[in-house]
């Protein structure tokens, strides 16, 4: 069982500062939800691929992500025609009308969703645990929060690790999920729900237990073990991301990137 | 003949990406036969009794439960004659009462109400819970928890039970109530199959040990014996218990080297006491 998503490489994008990756995840969401046109979402999510690629990622470990981003990606192409009537008709099957702008909503509106899907994953894949604890402490969020957020991320593999095991336990008393009604089904997920519930309970009264033993919230102020510095490329990233997003802020003002 | 076989393994392989937790099992598991499997963490334990039950397929080679090929065979449908109790009982009760937590399984097969109710108290009494009926099964001891987890599975009269390390951060009152259930429960026509570190524990309750390695077998045979290959316990890191020790260290004295307990040991040095010392 993976407990975590980072993927320990030695490349220029986990080399940057946690905080600098945080800029350019913040960056590309708001490209993407800037753009529509499939000019401009295809070339963000291309920017992404590059970073994929710079940071030597395995396509094993990608894969559940792109194909999960493939299936959205795939309705929005799929769907977005059938509801945009107006533009010029392509095909028409009787009342359907497929016309040109629908489909340019659909794969615009496709790119967009991938954007968006695949830029947590890359930013938690090439940042450490670590890493991530140390930029949002030092960008003053309070360290509760900074704790919180971090476990919530470190702790839900280890809760899909128990709700396979509770499964499997279920199945050999012969609970069979995929039999039955909607209703059914729903009712057979409760041996597998409070059993879950429970030991997550019990998990984070231990772990309160636990870091409270280690002198948790002793000091106000918390140091971090590996001090980050921004370096020379950190402030190259930084620039070209802010130039970027005011370049595309200017851009949408002046009308481009949009379906009418 | 194959009625008195309750599984056979044949050339069974299990690999998980690229690791062989399981490398070339052969074994047959006769009716009324109690087994404990031991060996280290990682050494196919626990990879191996999931094939019994369908919840993990051979990678290579096969399986055959109550001549069933499990490939082909789901594990609701092997629920019916193999009762499976995992490690932890918490990763399965659910219920409000220890009552409703043993009639799962027996409605999950489908059968009639008043034969739920009567095994779930059979069930019940065997495992030692019978004035505990009602009572809200998160509360109870450790020990408690198991033999409810145990029980549950018992409603559903498994022809084999496999119990995956009935005894672990079990006191010792909480470890002779379990090993008494396991005593009422052997039955010449029924198999128990009990994954366990407590090597008293093992010697109390089985008649046949295995031992696994690295995803082999690497001792299989009836536990006396087992216990005097020193050279194979200690390959899997593993030691007789203190009786059966104490024994082997004795045995230039006349003393059986295959004591199990302590109870067999005193009589063995009670009987050589009422001769001359030599």
């Amino acid at each position: 069982m993976r407990y975590s998503l980072f993927e320990p490489k030695t490349s220029f994008v986990h080399s940057l500062d946690p905080r600098t990756k945080l800029v350019w995840l913040l960056t590309m969401f708001s490209l993407a939800v800037l753009f529509v046109d499939p000019l401009f979402t295809m070339t963000i999510f291309a920017s992404i691929i590059v970073v994929m690629v710079t940071s030597k990622l395995s396509i094993s470990r990608l894969l559940p992500q792109l194909r999960a981003i493939a299936l959205v990606a795939c309705m929005s192409v799929l769907l977005w025609p059938i509801w945009i009537k107006p533009g010029n008709v392509l095909v028409s099957f009787g009342s359907l009308r497929i016309t040109d702008l629908g489909l340019f909503m659909g794969v615009g509106v496709a790119f967009r969703l991938a954007t968006l899907m695949s830029v947590g994953p890359v930013f938690l894949m090439t940042t450490s645990q670590r890493d991530f604890i140390a930029g949002l402490t030092h960008l003053k969020l309070p360290y509760k929060v900074v704790f919180l957020l971090s476990t919530s991320f470190r702790f839900l593999p280890a809760v899909i690790g128990e709700i396979a095991t509770i499964t499997e336990a279920q199945a050999s008393r012969g609970l069979e999920l995929d039999k039955g009604s909607i209703l059914e089904r729903f009712r057979k997920r409760l041996p597998i729900l409070i059993p879950t519930i429970i030991l997550s309970i019990k998990s984070s009264q231990n772990l309160a237990i636990a870091i409270e033993s280690r002198a948790f919230g002793a000091y106000k102020d918390r140091t971090c073990l590996s001090e980050l510095k921004l370096r020379r490329a950190d402030c190259v990233f930084y620039v070209i991301c802010l130039s970027v997003l005011a370049f595309g802020f200017w851009l949408r003002l002046q009308g481009y990137g949009t379906i009418e | 003949m194959s009625s008195q076989v309750s599984i056979r393994t044949k050339g069974l392989w299990h690999t998980f990406d690229n690791f062989h937790a399981l490398r070339g099992i052969d074994i047959d598991i006769g009716l009324g036969e109690n087994i404990a499997i031991l060996g280290q963490n990682g050494s196919g334990k626990t990879t191996l009794v999931k094939h019994f039950n369908g919840l993990l397929k051979p990678t290579r080679g096969s399986v055959e439960v109550f001549d069933r090929n499990t490939t082909d065979t789901s594990t609701a449908e092997l629920a019916r004659f193999v009762g499976y109790v995992y490690q932890n009982p918490d990763h399965q009760i659910f219920s409000d009462t220890i009552r409703e937590e043993i009639a799962f399984g027996p409605t999950n097969l489908g059968l009639p109400r008043e034969e739920v109710e009567k095994r779930v108290e059979e069930a019940l009494s065997l495992a030692g819970l019978s004035g505990f009926a009602g009572s809200y099964p998160f509360t109870l001891g450790k020990g408690m928890r198991e033999r409810v987890a145990v029980a549950s599975v018992l409603a559903m009269l498994p022809k084999l039970l496999i119990i995956d390390e009935p005894t672990t951060g079990m006191d010792y009152s909480g470890l002779l109530g379990v090993l008494r259930m396991l005593e009422r429960l052997k039955d010449p026509k029924k198999s128990i199959i009990i994954i366990t570190h407590d090597m008293w524990f093992a010697a109390r309750f089985a008649d046949r040990l295995i031992i696994m390695s690295e995803g082999e077998i690497i001792a299989d045979g009836p536990t006396r014996e087992i216990f005097l290959r020193e050279e194979i316990l200690e390959k899997a890191f593993l030691r007789p218990p203190q009786p059966t020790r104490i024994a082997q260290k004795l045995v230039r004295f006349g003393i059986r080297p295959d004591c199990l307990s302590v109870e067999e040991l005193f009589a063995e040095i009670q009987r050589l006491a009422g001769k001359p010392w030599q």
